[in-house]
Formats: structure tokens, C-alpha cells, sequence
């Protein structure tokens, strides 16, 4: 290797990152204006609500559980992706990690971060949450443990503080890196957040050492958030819930609409910051390969889903199943199909995989389809054992309100992560680069890579 | 004037960093460190004995501190408040398994990020602020003991020739 070649990537690749965070351009303004206007949305509904009460929701008895609990889900299902993804790719020392790393774990601390309003807001009185937690108090009453709600709280809370200290541990070397070359503020911040971290020798061991224990202990976390949440679900005796299914399917869809997240979210990066030299097509190509894997993971998973209740199930479980298919809301049902197990097939073709419209157009797709199926598997509770109890359930204005308001919230955030913070990996993308340099056939350089598109 | 006791050598090339390390090696020199700007394969060739082989041992010891606390909460908070539910047992280990896990990770996970915290710390010691600096520049910098006889001296001198800039401190 060269020294002029090193110090050729190393210039791009600071000179790069610090474009990204540079001013931004109105395109940013805008989309983050569109994301505050979401948000201000759902906060009147929120406010509304609390003043008024859940009687503004369309929740009833039998469906207790609406869009505000199909949000949830959604949004740790978006959760799974990231950091299980990174933490993967590291162990499989993949050269996709420095592109889409970062933004993958951003993207999973803020997901669950928005997850996480939900079951308050479907609380009602969000003030009474600390009542979740184990404390010693004057009632007398703790918490029950043999409850998978709360397994989930703390499953929740555990994988929020593991995937946020999984992010900040990979920013360190790059926040110190950067520091003397932010403004004011920035510098600041930078300098601070970093903890001191030097470079030394010993520091980069203890790294090394210290960040596969972090991504041996996220992996399985990332595997038992989402199968808890399953059993939030599957615990209860309600027909179409009760199953040993629903925790790896849950995961694969939880899989699968991450990685549907993660596709929009790096395009728009892309585009925006224009990280093409970074985010290319091939990084799109391989995720499409994996959406599409998922995907006819899901549709094994519905067919599985569908011929065991149909097949051998109890009358109850034949009927939901049925009734999904065929009854009131039997749109949604065939539009998540459509989404989830159709759609994705377009990525058999590989100019679509690597044609980034198509490829944000598909997850897009996905993500509607797997919103839909969270909602699809909350409202089955209108059709439950006793035909006398059947209902109905339909979302109200200030229910739609706070579902947008969630994605208004999540995008706020992302947007201004990645102006605040380097949503490249510096310290990665140089030894990318120096890897690139040694061995050029393994990774191909960007010019190569445009060519062989 | 006080005479040198620390050489600091910075270098462009990680190669070239790489192969005054070994030369380095080669005469025995101990206490060399490297700060860089990445994991360079330079970094690992100081043998420098540091603390991270504890890493592990301490995640390992966090998550058994994590399992002890989430056995005790859900056997202590069942016991306080025994919920007889349908003849089931108050303590129920299978159920208990799910948040018996989580802290597990949770204390292996945080007690992984203090140690790499608090060791990171300790490593910086012993290193001088002019060599500290290197991180946020692209260069990698070579910090060698000056000490012992003229000849050793210029034989150490010679291995860090392929620097773009040496300075002594004391």
C-alpha cells in the first residue's frame, strides 16, 4: 500500500464525512418540517386524549388492543433489524458494515425509542407507568413476574440500553476523530461524548476486545425482544394468538420489516448526503437478497400459520383463520399478503435490486404490509370464542393521528441524528479502505463497482 | 537542557509504521506504544501487555451479578407478594427465565461498557499529551523509551528513519 493512495482515502473519506455534516440543504429542512408537522400531530392527539380519555380511540370491548399496540410491535420490529444486523456483519467481517452499520444501529435506538411511547399512550394514564417497575412502595404491590407483559418491559428496556451503548461505543473512535474539526458546539459535544479515547494502542485492544462481547450479547438480546413481544400475545388462550409459532415469526417479520426500514432509510441518506462513494449499489443488491429471503421465510411462515390452524386446529382457531381471509377485514388481509409475500418477488430480477427506486418502492411496500399484518393479528380479538362477544374495530382520527405521529417522531429523530452525529463509521470505512487498498479484488473500489453496474 | 527520555515518531504509512515496529521488536525494545487514528495492523504489533485480556472475565462477572439480581427480585417481590393464581407455584423458575436472561445480558453488556471505559483510561496513562493528539489527525505516531547506550540509541534512532517527523520529550 501506498502512502499517497492512504492519504488520498483517508482525505475523502473525512472530507465525505464531514459534508454529512455540513449545513443543510431545504430538501433536509423540508423533510424534517414534514417529520415536526407528524409530530405536532400526534402530540395534539396526545394531549387530546388525555384530556378526554381512551374513549377517543375506537378500542372497545372485545378489541382492546388497536393501532396503538400495532405500532408498538411495528416499531420494535423495526428495532430488530439494526443492531442485529451490524453486530452480524461485524462478526462475519463483511465490507458492508462501514456503509450501513451506524445507521442501522441509529435506526434501532430510535425505533425503540418510539416503541416505546406507544404502550404508554395506550396506557391512558402515563403518569402510573412507574407502577411497572419493581420498587419497594407503600401499596405493597410488585410487579408480577410470571407476566409476559412484563417480560417485555424489561426486554424492552434492556435492548434500548444495550443497542444505545452498542451505538455509542462504535461512535467513540470517530467522535474523538472529529472533534477539532467540528464548530463550536460540536466540538464540544464531541469532545465529551468521546471520554477521552486517544487512539493508543491499548485503547484499540481494549476495543477490539470489548465490541464482540457487545455484539455476542446484542444478538441474542435482538433474538428475545421480539419473541417476548410474541408472547405478549401467544401467552393469552385467544384463538389465532395461542401458538409455538408466533416468537420465530415474529422475528422473521420482525427481521424483515427492519431490513424494509433499513433499505429506506439508506437511500435517503444516500441521496441526501450523498454518500455514493459509501452506499452503493451493491450494498442495495445484497440487502434485497436478504428481503427477499425474508420474505419467502413469511410466506412459509403464513402458509404454516394458516394449513395448522385450518388442518388440525380447534373450531375456534379454523374459524379466525377463515374469518381473516374472508371476513371484514379481510382486505387488509390479502393486502398483506400482497405486500409482504408477492411484492418482494420483484427482487428476483437483479436490475431491480439494484435500481434504488424499486428498491425504496418495495420496502415502502413492505413495511405498509407489515404494519398491516401487527394490525391484522391485534384486531382478531373481534372474532374470538363466543360468537356473542364479536365486534368490530376501527381506528379513530386521533388513533391515526398518533400513529403518524409516531413516524413523524421517528424520522425527527433519524434526521437530526444524522446532522448531529457521523452516520458513517470514519475509523471503519479507513480500514475498509486500506483492506480495499491490499487486497483490490475483495472489495471493489467504487469505480469498479459503477462499471460492473 | 533536559535530555530525552521519549522518542515520538509519526508516520503517514501504517506499512511504514509496521516495519519500524518490528525492527523495533527485533532489538528488544520495550515499551513502545502506538496511537493511531484506526485498529491499524500496526497497533497489535507493540505486544504491549494490557488489561483488556480482563474484558471477558469482567462482562463475565457482570452478567453473574445480573442473574443474581434478577433472581432475587422475582423470588424476593414473589415472596413479599404472594399471587396465588389458579394453585400455581408463587415462584415459578420457567417464567422467572425470561427476565432472568435479560439482566444477564444487561449486566454482562453494561459492565463490558464501564470496563472499557475505566481500562481505556488506564492505558492512556504513561503516554505523553503531544503523542495523545494523533488520533485526530491521519497519522499514526510511534512513542519509543530513549534509553541506553549511544549505539542502542542510534539503532533505534535508524528503525524509526522512515518517519516523517521524530521529536524528543522528556
Amino acid at each position: 500500500m501506498s502512502a499517497p493512495h492512504h492519504d488520498d482515502a483517508a482525505a475523502h473519506i473525512e472530507r465525505d464525512t464531514l459534508a454529512t455534516l455540513a449545513a443543510p440543504g431545504w430538501r433536509y429542512w423540508l423533510l424534517l418540517l414534514v417529520m415536526v408537522g407528524l409530530v405536532a400531530c400526534g402530540g395534539v392527539a396526545w394531549t387530546l386524549m388525555l384530556r378526554r380519555g381512551l374513549g377517543l380511540t375506537g378500542l372497545n370491548a372485545p378489541v382492546m388492543w388497536g393501532s396503538l399496540i400495532t405500532s408498538f410491535v411495528f416499531f420494535i420490529g423495526i428495532s430488530h433489524s439494526g443492531t442485529l444486523v451490524s453486530a452480524i456483519l461485524y462478526f462475519t467481517r463483511s465490507p458492508l458494515r462501514p456503509a450501513i452499520g451506524r445507521s442501522a444501529e441509529a435506526m434501532t435506538v430510535i425505533a425503540i425509542m418510539t416503541a416505546g411511547l406507544y404502550p404508554l399512550i395506550h396506557m391512558g394514564r402515563p403518569w402510573f407507568a412507574f407502577w411497572l417497575l419493581p420498587y419497594p412502595n407503600q401499596r405493597g404491590l410488585w410487579p408480577n413476574f410470571h407476566s409476559p407483559l412484563v417480560w417485555d418491559i424489561f426486554a424492552v428496556c434492556c435492548y434500548c440500553t444495550i443497542s444505545a451503548l452498542f451505538l455509542y461505543m462504535g461512535m467513540l473512535p470517530d467522535l474523538s476523530l472529529l472533534s477539532p474539526r467540528m464548530g463550536r458546539w460540536r466540538r464540544v459535544l464531541y469532545k465529551v461524548l468521546s471520554l477521552g479515547f486517544a487512539g493508543t494502542d491499548g485503547e484499540w485492544s481494549l476495543l477490539e476486545k470489548a465490541y464482540p462481547i457487545f455484539a455476542g450479547v446484542a444478538i441474542p438480546l435482538a433474538v428475545s425482544v421480539h419473541s417476548v413481544v410474541s408472547w405478549d400475545f401467544a401467552m393469552t388462550l385467544m384463538p389465532g394468538w395461542h401458538s409455538t409459532i408466533f416468537a420465530p415469526y415474529f422475528v422473521a417479520g420482525a427481521i424483515f420489516s427492519g431490513l424494509a426500514m433499513a433499505i429506506v432509510l439508506l437511500a435517503l441518506l444516500r441521496r441526501t448526503q450523498r454518500l455514493e462513494r459509501y452506499i452503493r449499489a451493491d450494498h442495495f443488491d445484497v440487502m434485497a437478497k436478504l428481503l427477499l429471503a425474508m420474505s419467502l421465510v413469511m410466506s412459509f411462515v403464513y402458509v404454516t400459520e394458516f394449513a395448522s390452524a385450518v388442518l388440525r386446529g380447534s373450531a375456534a382457531e379454523r374459524a379466525i383463520f377463515v374469518w381473516r381471509a374472508t371476513g371484514r377485514y379481510a382486505l387488509i388481509y390479502w393486502l398483506v399478503v400482497v405486500c409482504n409475500c408477492l411484492v418482494p418477488l420483484f427482487a428476483l430480477s437483479g436490475r431491480v435490486r439494484r435500481s434504488l427506486p424499486w428498491m425504496v418502492a418495495i420496502s415502502v411496500a413492505v413495511l405498509v404490509g407489515m404494519w398491516f399484518e401487527r394490525f391484522m393479528i391485534a384486531v382478531s380479538l373481534a372474532h374470538t370464542f363466543d360468537p356473542f362477544s364479536w365486534g368490530a374495530y376501527v381506528p379513530t382520527l386521533t388513533e391515526v393521528f398518533l400513529c403518524l405521529g409516531g413516524f413523524g417522531w421517528f424520522g425527527m429523530l433519524f434526521l437530526l441524528f444524522i446532522k448531529i452525529f457521523p452516520c458513517l463509521s470514519v475509523t471503519e470505512t479507513l480500514e475498509g479502505a486500506r483492506v480495499q487498498a491490499e487486497h483490490p479484488r475483495l472489495v471493489p473500489a467504487p469505480e469498479q463497482e459503477a462499471a460492473h453496474a | 537542557m533536559p535530555e530525552d527520555r521519549l522518542w515520538i515518531a509519526r508516520y503517514d504509512d501504517p506499512d511504514r509504521a509496521a516495519a519500524a515496529l518490528r525492527t523495533l521488536a527485533n532489538l528488544h525494545v520495550l515499551g513502545v506504544r502506538v496511537v493511531s487514528p484506526a485498529a491499524y495492523p500496526a497497533v497489535h504489533l507493540t505486544g504491549h501487555p494490557g488489561p483488556w485480556r480482563l474484558m471477558g472475565w469482567l462482562a463475565l462477572v457482570g452478567g453473574l451479578v445480573g442473574l443474581a439480581t434478577a433472581i432475587a427480585l422475582e423470588v424476593g417481590t414473589s415472596m413479599a407478594l404472594p399471587l396465588d393464581v389458579g394453585g400455581k407455584p408463587v415462584v415459578a423458575w420457567i417464567p422467572y427465565g425470561v427476565v432472568m436472561f435479560e439482566l444477564t445480558m444487561l449486566g454482562a453488556g453494561a459492565t463490558n461498557f464501564v470496563a472499557l471505559v475505566v481500562l481505556a483510561g488506564v492505558s492512556r496513562r504513561r503516554i505523553p499529551k503531544a503523542a495523545l493528539g494523533t488520533v485526530r489527525s491521519d497519522r499514526l505516531t510511534i512513542v519509543v523509551p530513549a534509553v541506553g547506550t549511544a549505539d542502542r540509541l542510534g539503532a533505534i534512532r535508524a528503525a524509526l528513519a522512515g518517519a516523517i517527523h521524530v521529536e524528543g520529550a522528556s
